[in-house]
């Protein structure tokens, strides 16, 4: 019932925005802004660009309203678009060596090193969490954001990024897997250090 | 699935369900709104004036690109023709 009122509330907001209703646009700027920055900052490990990124969704959000199916899915078509800008943008841009060594060595290397996210997390379970985000492969990286960060249906997620719901079942359970060993990792070094600082 | 992958996958979910959202800070966030608002306003504007967007259409897609070829074409004439009358013209003292 409350998914069909759900529905039901998404259709008068499309509505509205077809229309150019300012107020629809806040909205649904307010209400998808943050899930989206997220998924796009953690994507892209780089908060410049993520900013850049989620700017031009909006702009295509904007651009494209008025000619919006009436059934449109607000929050898929926005993953959609910025998942859709990110591989843009990975797939022209000058591979940045550095970053990739520098991915690899925080691989390696555990819990020592931390990005610029890492530093503003408050726990370390977050900052060990965020790191194992970031080393993950980015089709896993994509599937484990959309469905366990962003709280995405499967299906909906399937859809963004164009795959079968069973090729996603399988790139989560990967990114679980990987999580999950990169946490045991860090669980292990932390507990290795405190019996030598003992 | 085994249980202990299962317990395992139950307990990155909620690890990863945790994570605090992020956002955008206030001046970039206000910035964004605004050009998309823009844009969305001229949008609907378009939408409601079709001939607009057809005028704009046919601008952008046929007269601008006129407009350059033309200009072009003529420079190029201009810069021909005074190339060949200096060329074929008496020798320079």
């Amino acid at each position: 019932m409350s998914g069909e009122n759900e529905q039901t509330g998404e259709r008068a907001l499309v509505d509205r925005l077809k229309r150019g209703d300012p107020a629809a646009f806040d909205e649904v700027y307010d209400r998808y802004r943050p899930p989206l920055f997220g998924f796009l900052a953690r994507l892209s490990q780089q908060r410049e660009l993520a900013e850049d990124l989620l700017q031009e969704t909006w702009l295509r959000l904007a651009a494209n309203a008025t000619r919006l199916d009436d059934d449109t899915r607000l929050g898929a078509w926005l993953f959609t678009v910025a998942r859709n800008l990110h591989r843009s943008h990975v797939r022209w841009v000058v591979v940045d060596l550095e970053h990739r060594r520098w991915l690899r060595r925080t691989a390696d290397e555990g819990i020592e090193n931390t990005s610029p996210f890492d530093l503003t997390s408050a726990s370390e379970l977050e900052r060990q969490l965020e790191h194992a985000l970031a080393v993950l492969p980015l089709k896993v990286r994509e599937a484990v954001l959309l469905v366990a960060v962003e709280r995405l249906e499967p299906v909906e997620a399937a859809r963004v990024l164009g795959i079968s719901p069973e090729a996603l079942r399988q790139r989560l359970s990967r990114g679980r897997a990987r999580v999950a060993e990169h946490l045991e990792r860090c669980r292990t070094i932390t507990t290795k250090e405190r019996t030598d600082a003992a | 699935m085994p249980p202990d992958i299962e317990e395992r996958t139950r307990g990155v979910d909620a690890a990863l369900d945790a994570l605090p959202p992020r956002d955008v800070d206030p001046w970039r966030r206000e910035q964004i709104r605004r050009k998309a608002r823009a844009e969305l306003l001229r949008q609907a504007e378009l939408a409601r004036r079709p001939w607009l967007a057809a005028a704009g259409r046919l601008y952008t897609r046929v007269l601008e690109p006129a407009l350059v070829a033309a200009a072009t074409c003529a420079y190029l004439a201009w810069a021909f023709q005074t190339i060949s009358e200096i060329l074929s013209g008496p020798p320079l003292p």
